[in-house]
């Protein structure tokens, strides 16, 4: 699922493709190599002519390094031009931060919508990513979409990607960026077209709220979770932490830290530092289990 | 490239010196350019990269001066080679030997330093634009 060896996208591909030429000719020149020791070890210990010698410098010390590096510098200099095609539309602003991912999708036309830790993409189109940073450096890698871009404080790096095959892959920060850094991922689902379009469309209206979950809403309210986390259509408008409109949609809680159960979330919410070392959000074991328990169905709720 | 009717040490780094500079000359180059054109088109969504055109004619410039100056230092370095009759390796306490000495070491630098700029330049052939 996050192997950059099973590729899903095309940048993916083509970095696939490379590793396997460029071992290919690795294992080659490896083989020749053992083989040249062998041979002057085991089949012909004797010295040669001080002319073979030359020549053995001249052709396997100078000719042949520079025409296989040549060879394999017009094999891969072309590919920097073919991975990084323009988009086709659709902008996804991520910011990476400890130690979540805020996601921004900016649609050619409409409104952008705001998530996190989870990013949906339409199969067979080039999506733009711009990346950011507002602490410190932080990395946005989906091995098996394609390489990784630095998220720099200060800079808006872009990376183009095209999922080619539906599916739900892992995507991490890979650049260490303090104590939970290990506990800093995301989950891409690429979609096709007419899903995806049909899911962004959605996102515009505030989520359906479950009569079920009023009593939990009402105790995120009075909790004030609403300071730092934002649901649409709530007064709860807080920008420090994650975007909860769409909590209950995601598959995971704490950036990709545990499964998205009703469990998981009480757990998340009255052991936040245990779970997530030096994460910004302050535990709440002052909460009852009950009362946390609510409030944890109220977010599942959130569709 | 220094014209010297003798060998030194500084006839032995012209190559590699050449080289250094041509790297400078070309990343510093495309970087300015692109910063520019970047500033000035702010690019984004589907929108053409701002064409590096230019750049890639300093590069192509500073690559052809490059080697020319590399091959006149192996032409020199060659001379100095072939004047003495020392036999390799070169390592007595004479005259002869140190500039046999040097103008071998010089002339393998320049073969090194004359694939290392065309390396270097290689990528504005197929790079087109500021992407």
């Amino acid at each position: 699922m996050q192997s950059a060896l099973d590729p899903g996208g095309h940048e993916a591909r083509e970095v696939a493709s490379l590793f396997w030429v460029m071992l290919a000719g690795a294992g080659l020149v490896w083989s020749a190599v053992m083989g040249l020791a062998v041979y002057a070890t085991r089949i012909r210990p004797d010295p040669h002519e001080e002319k073979v010698g030359h020549r053995l410098i001249l052709w396997g010390g100078v000719a042949f390094p520079v025409v296989v590096l040549a060879g394999l510098l017009l094999y891969g200099l072309p590919l920097m031009t073919t991975l990084r095609e323009p988009g086709e539309g659709l902008r996804i602003d991520v910011s990476g931060e400890q130690f979540w991912f805020r996601v921004t999708y900016r649609p050619k036309d409409g409104a952008p919508v705001a998530s996190a830790n989870e990013i949906r993409m339409p199969v067979g189109e080039r999506v733009e990513f711009a990346l950011t940073a507002p602490d410190v450096i932080h990395s946005f890698w989906i091995p098996s979409l394609g390489g990784k871009v630095d998220m720099i404080p200060g800079r808006e790096n872009r990376l183009v990607l095209k999922a080619e095959r539906p599916g739900s892959y892992r995507g991490v920060c890979a650049e260490f960026c303090g104590a939970s850094h290990a506990l800093m991922a995301f989950t891409v689902v690429a979609m096709e077209k007419p899903d995806f379009d049909a899911w962004l469309a959605r996102q515009s209206a505030p989520p359906i709220e479950d009569a079920g979950a009023a009593t939990g809403k009402e105790l995120f309210v009075n909790n004030g979770c609403g300071a730092c986390h934002r649901v649409s259509g709530t007064e709860a408008k807080g920008e420090v932490g994650p975007d909860l409109t769409r909590f209950g949609e995601r598959g995971t809680v704490g950036a990709g830290l545990l499964p998205n159960t009703r469990d998981n979330v009480v757990r998340f919410i009255r052991e936040t530092d245990a779970l997530k070392p030096r994460v910004k959000m302050p535990a709440y074991p002052a909460l009852s289990i009950e009362d946390t328990a609510a409030i944890a169905a109220y977010l599942g709720s959130l569709k | 490239m220094i014209a010297s009717t003798r060998a030194n040490l500084v006839t032995l780094i012209t190559a590699p010196t050449v080289w250094a500079v041509h790297f400078l000359v070309c990343y510093v180059a495309a970087a300015t350019h692109c910063a520019k054109a970047m500033a000035d088109a702010r690019v984004f969504t589907g929108a053409e990269w701002p064409d590096i055109t230019l750049a890639r004619f300093v590069i192509a410039a500073a690559t052809v001066v490059a080697l020319a100056a590399i091959a006149l230092s192996s032409r020199q370095a060659w001379g100095h080679w072939a004047h003495g009759d020392a036999e390799p390796p070169y390592d007595d306490a004479t005259f002869d030997d140190r500039q046999q000495f040097l103008g071998f070491a010089t002339i393998l630098l320049c073969g090194l330093s004359f694939v290392g700029v065309i390396f270097v330049a290689l990528p504005a052939l197929f790079i087109g634009d500021c992407r």
